[in-house]
């Protein structure tokens, strides 16, 4: 009896499917790995697609199963086609990833078929990136920096009236803003799947804030980018922080102590170090610069997030995550490094690397300056 | 047996959910249960300032309320399983019922701390299909702005010059990656997500329902042009289709696009609330035979009209149902589906047009307007 690892799904969707397969096609197709050989039945239209550029054993016909699946049932459902493959490569025991769904996978249990739940990822050395994959999430690095200098550009060429900034003769609006950098990432093939984050002055005290509103000088604005490319599915991230004018010592000060807590965090990371004593160190670094994190006012304010998380095919590349929990950091792993003060009355201020963990150390990807004031 | 219905996602991707909060996190999946006709959240402190302002509930719970109980108890925070256990034991809930898609590993947990796990319906909220004035509002909106899309497209076509078997835009070969690249460009800035919401097929890959398209575009061919955008704003979708023809367009390419507009008029004019979607279906189909049109396999391919006539769309593309297709299905006032009929044949190429419909009880309203004009010269 043999186990295979089995994921029915859309490559775009599952980053353990691309991952296993490097095949993009939007829709889903039939993936399934036993004794280290690579199988994929897919529909007619893509086979040719698939067998262009799917790295795997073998590429069979979803219509050839589907036929024959015709003999055994009257109008076969996906159920009954995974069941007649299933019994060709004599599979009982299938490993799946632990968010496919609940009725579906019922109804292969339904048909005796032995169910083992596997983690995320299905593929835990996918954490660990090799060069290829290194360069992909280098090359969406600098793309989100050249779609960086661009919206600091556009910053930089306002003029301040009153408590506005104006750009091209008109009020700027994070929107605007967001707008610019998204058609720079577009242009260059890149997506923005779930948005740029631009947010300004009291909003950006929000960390998720997709609140919309107009630029203003003297107040934080952070710039959060973080796109996936169409072509090679991995992603990039970074954030800065800027003000445009100039800033005032309450907002600089902040700045410099993110600024140092980031830094003082990149410095410490390299493999076998705990995720947990970096978070903690750069809580320490902000304490050390009299900030302090907890609840005022009904509020999480300070430091209310995580440092950093993993970093790949998917955004938020689960689980690695540098924050209160135990992760030893591994060579080969990319990881964001992304302190952050936010407090009500001033807004927030945020900003982000990506790093490749390495033996001795880190490598930053890719380069921006971390300047506050756009003067 | 007290039974809540209970999702954990995130609600820009799961559009029950959306439906039943119109509440939507950044990146994190949060957890809503509907228990005893209230609406109940469960949020991380961060979001529940601005969830009070948006979300549609009745109540908002949040998560750090509940961590000490369980850090006194465990000697850590617990996870998410943790603090579900103890809200869903506060309001003596022993049945949760979850979508379909639900993830089979929280499926598990949840029934290893005692809980009964069912399935619900498929989609979890059927009412859902049934569009209130304030979703049909914004839908016809999103319909206004794809229809300012094809406007854009057709300036590009117009202002292409014929050369040979080429178009030439601002002195460069027009290809569909360049219309969709623009396209894709105005939609960032009106506000919706260009990805996947494009079909810009000339020619042959016209000639196949799947194809995106790619290539020079050329003159005297079928250009297929779907333009399908869901809003960044309201998270609702519009959905055209058009096909244009550049330059004078062959008899043949005539007639096909003649017969498939005849078609799609003839199915807007036979949907209302009560018809049967499979009929309608039929109907076009039979329609299509009558002018001549056959669909079946030629020459080893599939060929005609290939595909169902309609879905229903939402805060999703194609959200189901409703559908107009081979299966049965009757269609309910308030509901909004695509009527796009088309021709595909590998020697001429495919033709579609699509607009949106608004059923009512005596028939149906279609969702904004765009001529349907073949050639642009």
């Amino acid at each position: 009896m043999s186990t295979a690892r089995f994921i029915f799904d859309t490559a775009r969707r599952s980053a353990d499917l691309y991952y296993a397969t490097r095949l993009a096609t939007p829709d889903p197709f039939i993936y399934f790995e036993i004794n280290r050989k690579k199988y994929i039945v897919i529909k007619d239209t893509d086979i040719v697609q698939a067998k262009k550029s799917a790295r795997v054993h073998k590429v069979l016909s979803l219509s050839h199963y589907s036929k024959k699946a015709e003999k055994r049932f009257k109008k076969p459902s996906q159920i009954d086609i995974l069941d007649t493959i299933f019994k060709e490569f004599r599979v009982k025991k299938l490993e799946i990833p632990p968010d496919s769904p609940f009725d579906f996978i019922d109804q292969l249990r339904k048909r005796h078929y032995k169910i083992i739940v596997g983690d995320i990822p299905l593929y835990p050395e996918r954490t660990l990136k090799t060069k290829e994959e290194k360069k992909f999430i280098t090359d969406a690095q600098k793309t989100v920096f050249t779609a960086m200098g661009l919206a600091e550009k556009a910053l930089r060429s306002t003029t301040i009236r009153k408590n506005l900034l104006y750009y091209k003769g008109k009020p700027f609006k994070c929107e605007d803003l967001r707008s610019i950098i998204n058609v720079e990432l577009l242009s260059r093939g890149y997506l923005v799947p779930e948005g740029t984050i631009v947010s300004c002055a009291k909003n950006s005290f929000n960390i998720h804030a997709t609140d919309m509103g107009l630029l203003r000088p003297h107040e934080p604005i952070i710039i959060d980018i973080f796109p996936r490319s169409m072509s090679s599915l991995y992603c990039g991230d970074a954030t800065r922080s800027f003000c445009v004018g100039k800033a005032p010592d309450k907002l600089k000060k902040m700045h410099a102590a993110v600024k140092a807590s980031q830094e003082h965090a990149i410095k410490n990371i390299r493999h076998g170090v705990n995720g947990k004593d970096i978070h903690a160190g750069v809580h320490k670094v902000l304490e050390s610069y009299g900030y302090k994190t907890g609840e005022t006012a009904g509020l999480m304010q300070g430091f209310v997030h995580s440092t950093g998380h993993g970093v790949g095919i998917e955004i938020h590349d689960v689980p690695i995550r540098i924050g209160p929990v135990d992760e030893i950091l591994k060579t080969g792993m990319v990881v964001s490094v992304e302190p952050g003060l936010y407090y009500k009355s001033i807004g927030g201020v945020r900003i982000e690397d990506l790093v490749y963990v390495t033996k001795n150390g880190c490598e930053i990807l890719g380069r921006f300056h971390k300047r506050l004031e756009i003067l | 047996m007290s039974k809540a219905r209970f999702i954990f996602d995130n609600a820009a991707v799961n559009t029950d959910l959306y439906y039943a909060t119109k509440f939507v996190t950044a990146h994190d999946p949060y957890a809503f249960f509907e228990y005893k006709n209230k609406k109940y959240l469960l949020l991380d402190m961060l979001e529940v300032g601005r969830a009070k302002k948006e979300a549609k509930v009745d109540k908002i719970l949040t998560v750090q309320d509940y961590r000490e109980d369980i850090e006194l108890r465990k000697g850590n925070p617990g996870d998410i399983a943790d603090v579900l256990q103890v809200v869903f034991k506060k309001y003596k809930i022993t049945t949760i019922e979850v979508p379909p898609s639900f993830p089979i590993s929280f499926a598990q947990v949840l029934k290893k701390r005692g809980f009964k796990v069912q399935v619900g319906s498929f989609p979890f909220y059927p009412e859902k299909s049934k569009k209130g004035p304030a979703e049909k509002k914004v839908m016809i909106n999103a319909q206004k702005d794809v229809f300012k899309l094809f406007a854009f497209t057709e300036k590009i076509l117009k202002k292409s010059k014929i050369k040979g078997n080429r178009l030439y835009y601002e002195g460069k070969v027009l290809t569909s990656e360049f219309v969709m690249f623009q396209l894709s460009v105005e939609m960032l800035k009106m506000g919706y997500n260009p990805k996947d919401s494009l079909i810009v097929a000339c020619g042959k890959d016209g000639a196949d329902p799947h194809n995106l398209g790619s290539g020079p575009l050329k003159p005297h061919q079928l250009i297929i042009v779907d333009i399908f955008p869901r809003s960044e704003k309201t998270y609702y979708c519009g959905d055209a289709t058009r096909t244009f023809c550049k330059g004078k367009a062959p008899e043949k390419l005539k007639k096909q696009y003649n017969a498939v507009k005849k078609a799609q008029e003839y199915g807007i004019g036979l949907i209302k609330a009560g018809a049967n979607g499979r009929i309608i279906h039929e109907k076009i189909v039979k329609y299509f035979e009558d002018l001549g049109y056959k669909t079946g396999e030629i020459n080893g391919s599939y060929q005609g009209f290939i595909h169902g006539t309609g879905h229903g769309i939402g805060l999703s593309v194609h959200e189901y149902p409703p559908f107009i297709a081979a299966k049965d299905c009757k269609l309910e006032a308030g509901q909004i589906v695509s009527v796009e009929p088309g021709l595909y044949y590998k020697g001429i190429g495919g033709v579609r047009i699509e607009d949106l419909v608004y059923i009512t009880k005596t028939g149906c309203e279609i969702l904004a307007g765009y001529p349907k004009k073949l050639e642009i010269l």
